[in-house]
């Protein structure tokens, strides 16, 4: 999945978080459902863990799943920016744009593992709320790229000062993404220890 | 040494209460945890074993604290809660492989031991299996880490009776060397009065007696007599029975020396269970 996902960055002019966000459309559902179906609660409890590291499994599976994602669209987007010239139309899939990508997982993470934590069994809303407000955020980024000239200029620019504000919001996404996970890790164990599992 | 000991747990649900319970269970020995449906049993031990937030109380296993030791007092408990209904398409050794992973003290030659005693195939899948055999199967992977504290939630529930005598016997063996204790819920009376060393009897969220099996015994009596005799009994009797001779009832022990000449005798815990939850019945009708 990762894969065909990723090989959506081949696309000539396109919003390419989409791509990322196939991620949330398809295999959350799928694989929260499975959960449930199997009850693989139920087994967790039989073995010797803590509660709270039920969250720490599922967010860790969770977060390793996100960044195959990401690796695999940052080998396609360094096989498009070699095949094309044309720079795309809405954001390009460049250091920037990864760290834009990590902070819009965090944000994800940070509205879907709380809402989840809740009932650990109901995914569907805390699927929408999450796949929405990621949504949100990313169509915003988008449209200042395309409707804000500064933004795009520091964003997409190709100069030696741009590269290196690009290369700082990628490693400040990465460290956003890290706290913010953290922080969701620990709201989300407060949680399911008040609930009947 | 108390190998388990619960002060106080309670829980709050819409329509059920667990309320104060408290006993504890020595090295070396099995608990019969009996009650009938509804009673609490599973509720008390999921609140032991933190599966549900419990609203109250203190649990401590080992001599340690659960909550602050919850991880490494897991890897010295055997945790079966009924039959294995998880991951039903998946083969045996395939969740045999996931959960030996868990625990360090995994003994293979004692899981082997245990696949060939219940007779169970590690190629089937669970959804293949009976729910007795499925019972056999989480009995199996909680059997084989060498665990000191053995929890079971109605583990004789779904067995044929060959396989019901023979897990009673299994327990008996397992703690003849007096390092390992077994508390198990079940309401078949029976089953305890095989294997059991101590009973704990709870009824609608409160525990009714902690006790060794003798003592309970001892405690209790049944008693029956005409009309003119239950008049005189009535108030000290726990519940009565009428029948066409006149009544049959249970006493406590001591509330008897009281009364000479009522002839009695020593109920079996059918019986005790069966007025406790008649005199539960007449409390809620002259609430009614």
């Amino acid at each position: 999945m990762p894969v065909l996902f990723g090989a959506l960055f081949l696309i000539p002019h396109w919003p390419f978080f989409i791509a990322l966000m196939y991620f949330f459309f398809i295999s959350v559902p799928n694989i929260y459902g499975t959960y449930n179906s199997q009850n693989d609660n139920g087994f967790s409890l039989m073995m010797p863990v803590k509660k709270s590291e039920i969250v720490k499994a599922k967010m860790l599976s969770f977060i390793t799943l996100e960044m195959i994602h990401m690796a695999a669209g940052a080998v396609f987007a360094v096989i498009r920016v070699s095949l094309y010239e044309t720079p795309n139309f809405l954001l390009d899939p460049n250091l920037a744009f990864f760290g834009v990508a990590f902070i819009m997982f965090a944000l994800f993470n940070s509205i879907f593992f709380p809402l989840y934590f809740r009932t650990a069994y109901n995914y569907g809303i805390p699927t929408i709320a999450a796949t929405v407000v990621s949504m949100l955020f990313a169509a915003g980024i988008e449209l200042l790229v395309v409707f804000n000239t500064t933004f795009a200029y520091y964003l997409e620019g190709k100069n030696s000062e741009t590269r290196i504000l690009q290369l700082v919001i990628l490693l400040a996404g990465i460290l956003l993404f890290t706290a913010i996970n953290f922080i969701t890790y620990r709201r989300s164990a407060l949680l399911i220890e008040k609930i009947d599992l | 040494m108390a190998l388990l000991n619960v002060e106080g747990l309670c829980k709050k649900y819409e329509k059920f209460y667990l309320d104060n319970a408290s006993f504890s269970l020595d090295e070396g020995y099995i608990m019969g945890f009996i009650g009938s449906n509804g009673a609490g049993k599973t509720t008390t031990i999921k609140a032991i074993l933190n599966m549900i937030h419990k609203d109250g109380g203190n649990v401590e296993i080992f001599g340690k604290p659960f909550k602050e030791n919850e991880f490494s007092i897991k890897q010295d408990i055997a945790i079966m809660m009924g039959g294995s209904n998880y991951y039903p398409k998946r083969r045996l050794k395939t969740i045999s492989d996931v959960a030996k992973r868990f625990f360090t003290n995994w003994d293979n030659r004692t899981y082997e031991g245990y696949l060939k005693r219940f007779q169970l195939d590690t190629d089937k899948k669970i959804c293949e299996l009976s729910q007795g055999m499925r019972i056999k199967y989480a009995l199996t992977l909680a059997l084989s880490h060498d665990a000191r504290l053995i929890i079971l939630d109605e583990p004789t529930s779904g067995l044929d009776p060959v396989a019901r005598d023979n897990l009673l016997e299994l327990f008996q063996e397992l703690v003849e060397q007096g390092e390992k204790s077994i508390l198990f819920s079940t309401h078949i009376t029976s089953d305890l009065e095989k294997c059991a060393d101590f009973i704990t009897y709870i009824n609608n969220g409160k525990i009714i007696e902690s006790t060794s099996k003798d003592e309970l015994l001892e405690s209790y009596r049944l008693v029956n007599g005409s009309e003119d005799d239950l008049d005189k009994i009535k108030s000290d009797l726990v519940a009565y029975k009428r029948n066409s001779f006149g009544f049959l009832g249970l006493i406590q022990t001591d509330k008897l020396n009281s009364h000479k000449g009522i002839h009695s005798e020593v109920p079996s815990l059918d019986d005790i269970m069966i007025y406790y939850a008649k005199k539960e019945e007449n409390s809620d009708n002259s609430a009614l």
